[in-house]
């Protein structure tokens, strides 16, 4: 079920009121119902992988505590296999087989290994690694085993971010099934304008955009280095808003029903550095790959090159975790490549005894390069295959002579819209003043939510706010029911 | 209480907006568009002779040569890819304000009778919708959709489309269209390829369309089940061509007239259809002569 859908929006109300009507004490079971039936409006089947691992979890929790020694580490060593070995089979199998039979071709041998039909669970990233976050953190002693089975399963399993995260961490969301929960006006008001935000990105902004970029990228061969450069723009902001969108609207569920998430973004094209991108974009999956894989090698606090060698092993293992495909490889590689050599120039620029500026304009520069660098990985993100990719990266300087050449752009531009000049025209068009919008909206908003751009304000204006995006939804929304990016991972 | 009476407050302002925003866009549309539905809903639409159906009512029946011939006037309101069921709607609303009519052609093809899962032209109606007519004659098609139209506030926003902004913008009556006859001077594009087919045929819908002959008889305007002239090559694909056939000839009696042109000589000549289906503008013609002379000599006689 996608939270842009009919259903969702007659599935949410109703399991909100049947969940503040009930007691408290039956209310871990409705919301655990109400998972599955979520989960299971996918491939019903695939809730027999979700309840393996989360038996195999729930008895590690149980087992890391009360053992000893070195067999708590077994405990953990289980629980990480499981999740890990589940999601190697359906998410990477496929991978790894075509890969070896490449080379098995290339060694003019004639074996080759059989690759599987399957469907990827849905979200199967995603819990695995929330899953992966309870039994370490219960190995490391930071949070008490839970011992309420269906508790359990609902942390794994809970509707909001189930399949597109927040990956959240015990500490921050276990005890909270456990608090009774009373409805609150202010929770309501929350959640309502996270909801509202999140379906505004996602249906108006991400899905427009999707209409300019989708094409170009499945079909590069066809287009010039400015259609690629129109659609690497449109992509930027597409996945940024169809991600931070479900992330809203996830959050907003969340916060309805009385439960906080972690934030997931927090205006990331605004940051000055890379590193400072990996602290805004994502920020459930950073902090986790921070947590449980940076610092167990070692972080920053060993030698130089095992510094970089530890960012680069994050990185590289974050684009696989994306995709079974060499173009998530190669953008984890990029970002992996940036930061090391952000680290240089930095050192060096330390070493030369000059301190960073702080005038806006090298502000602005910072932010600028940043972006520029991150919209460039973004093609490897996107493209389908790695050649697909170096096509673009190859023709991004051609076609631009036409720029100046009013039949030229109407042909660009009709192409953009599936060879109507009118859908091209209004696609672009919208499609940039929303970008803009959202960057003056966010721009305007700093230290608060963008949904509470106004909120100093009367109501008149915030209550304006609210119904024009309500009405840009309905009137400017795309509404072919479109699958949110990170669904895929 | 408070929070009930804010949040009953904004979903009253919300509601107050979107249904004023689309009765706006509504009675815009229906004051700019000039296509035949829209006519016909407007009922400025109201001749002697009315001929309904699909395209091919739309392409092959020159209104203005059967008005001519008949000495009555004469409007084709013939639209492509529509199937009975979602015509029908049109018949019943037209029958609604009639005052002139007094013969009703309904041209069939073997698929007529059928049903689809998707409306043809959804734009034409969306401003419609409020008609009891229209609204259960697209209801019959896509029953979900259709209600959450009609009654789920917003949501036909999420379904308007661009065609819809298109027609909207560029609302004007076709002017290749002639008393809403539309001629097709293309060459021949029909598929010789195709396997033996059952045309489709749906019960219910039959029932319907046996209904709506009824309720034309009831305001004494003699109905005209015709079939057109199909391609020979294509007709003998057809496997339940004579079926079909039969389902139409049990209506004829007291003033219902079955009109079979599907052997017709023209039938051999494939300079005169640009597919199996559908004559071209100058099979249309001929056609249309023969068919307003076949139904000069009816009407002369019922006189």
């Amino acid at each position: 079920m996608l939270f842009n859908s009919f259903e969702f929006l007659l599935f949410f109300p109703i399991v909100t009121i049947i969940y503040f009507l009930l007691p408290h004490k039956l209310r871990w079971f409705h919301l655990l119902a109400t998972s599955c039936y979520f989960y299971m409006a996918f491939v019903p089947i695939y809730i027999l992988i979700l309840l393996l691992t989360i038996v195999v979890d729930y008895i590690a929790g149980i087992m890391i505590e009360r053992a000893q020694g070195n067999r708590r580490k077994w405990f953990l060593v289980m629980s990480i296999v499981a999740n890990v070995g589940v999601l190697m089979f359906f998410k990477y199998y496929n991978f790894f087989a075509d890969n070896l039979n490449a080379l098995l071709h290339i060694a003019d041998q004639s074996h080759s290994i059989p690759l599987l039909k399957m469907v990827l669970p849905i979200g199967l990233s995603f819990h695995t690694f929330q899953a992966m976050s309870y039994t370490i953190e219960v190995y490391r002693g930071h949070h008490k085993a839970e011992k309420h089975f269906g508790i359990y399963a609902l942390y794994v399993m809970f509707y909001p971010q189930l399949v597109a995260g927040p990956i959240e961490r015990p500490q921050n969301i276990l005890f909270q099934f456990h608090e009774p929960k009373k409805f609150s006006f202010g929770n309501l008001d929350e959640g309502l304008k996270l909801m509202l935000w999140g379906f505004f990105k996602k249906i108006v902004i991400a899905d427009r955009l999707a209409l300019v970029a989708n094409p170009v990228f499945n079909h590069p061969a066809q287009y010039t280095g400015v259609q690629f450069f129109i659609a690497t723009i449109f992509f930027t902001f597409q996945i940024y808003c169809d991600f931070s969108g479900y992330s809203d609207i996830a959050l907003g569920t969340a916060k309805i029903m009385g439960f906080t998430l972690m934030e997931n973004f927090n205006r990331p094209y605004f940051s000055k550095s890379i590193g400072e991108f990996w602290t805004r974009w994502h920020i459930s999956l950073s902090s986790w790959f921070r947590d449980y894989l940076y610092i167990p090698l070692g972080g920053s606090r060993v030698k130089v090159s095992r510094h970089y060698l530890n960012l680069s092993i994050v990185f590289l293992v974050s684009g696989f975790w994306h995709g079974a495909n060499w173009t998530f490889i190669i953008w984890g590689a990029l970002h992996a490549l940036y930061l090391v050599l952000g680290l240089v120039a930095n050192k060096a620029t330390r070493k030369a005894g000059h301190t960073q500026s702080r005038l806006p304009h090298s502000k602005l520069a910072a932010a600028a390069a940043t972006f520029v660098c991150v919209a460039f990985a973004w093609i490897f993100f996107r493209a389908n295959n790695v050649a697909d990719a170096f096509y673009i990266l190859r023709h991004l300087g051609s076609g631009w002579s036409a720029v100046w050449k009013p039949v030229q752009i109407k042909g660009m531009v009709t192409q953009l819209g599936g060879g109507d000049t009118i859908a091209g025209l209004t696609n672009i068009v919208l499609g940039a003043l929303s970008i803009l919008f959202l960057e003056f909206v966010q721009l305007k908003t700093r230290g608060r939510r963008a949904i509470d751009w106004l909120f100093d304000k009367p109501r008149v204006l915030r209550w304006g706010f609210y119904y024009s995006l309500i009405l840009l939804i309905l009137i400017f929304g795309v509404f072919d029911n479109s699958e949110f990016i990170y669904f895929q991972f | 209480m408070k929070g009930i009476k804010k949040y009953s407050l904004f979903l009253f302002i919300l509601l107050a907006l979107v249904y004023g925003i689309q009765f706006a866009i509504d009675q815009a549309y229906k004051h700019r568009c000039t296509d035949k539905v829209s006519l016909l809903m407007k009922h400025q639409v109201d001749a002697q002779l009315m001929v309904f159906g699909s395209s091919v009512a739309y392409v092959q029946f020159d209104a203005a040569v059967i008005g001519q011939e008949t000495g009555l006037s004469a409007y084709n309101m013939g639209w492509d890819g529509v199937f009975f069921v979602q015509y029908n709607g049109i018949i019943k609303e037209f029958l609604s304000y009639e005052t002139q009519c007094k013969y009703l052609v309904i041209a069939c093809d073997f698929d007529n009778l059928g049903k689809n899962n998707l409306i043809t032209r959804p734009d034409m109606y969306y401003a419609y919708m409020k008609n009891d007519n229209i609204y259960q004659s697209l209801h019959d098609i896509e029953p979900a959709k259709m209600f959450k139209a009609k009654y789920l506030p917003g949501y036909r926003f999420t379904i308007l489309g661009k065609t819809f902004y298109n027609h909207f913008l560029n609302g004007k009556k076709d002017d290749s269209e002639i008393n809403g006859f539309r001629p097709r001077y293309v060459p021949w594009t029909g598929d010789s390829t195709v396997k033996k087919f059952d045309a489709r045929f749906d019960s219910d819908v039959y029932a319907k369309f046996r209904n709506t002959v009824n309720e034309i008889r009831k305001r004494n305007i003699s109905v005209f089940i015709v079939m057109p002239p199909v391609y020979k090559d294509g007709y003998d694909r057809i496997l339940n061509s004579e079926e079909i056939k039969n389902r139409y000839r049990t209506l004829a009696g007291h003033g219902v007239y079955f009109m079979d042109y599907t052997h017709d000589s023209l039938c051999n000549d494939k300079s005169m259809f640009y597919n199996n289906s559908h004559l071209n503008g100058f099979g249309a013609s001929i056609f249309s002569h023969k068919f307003a002379t076949d139904i000069k000599a009816i009407i002369g006689n019922t006189k």
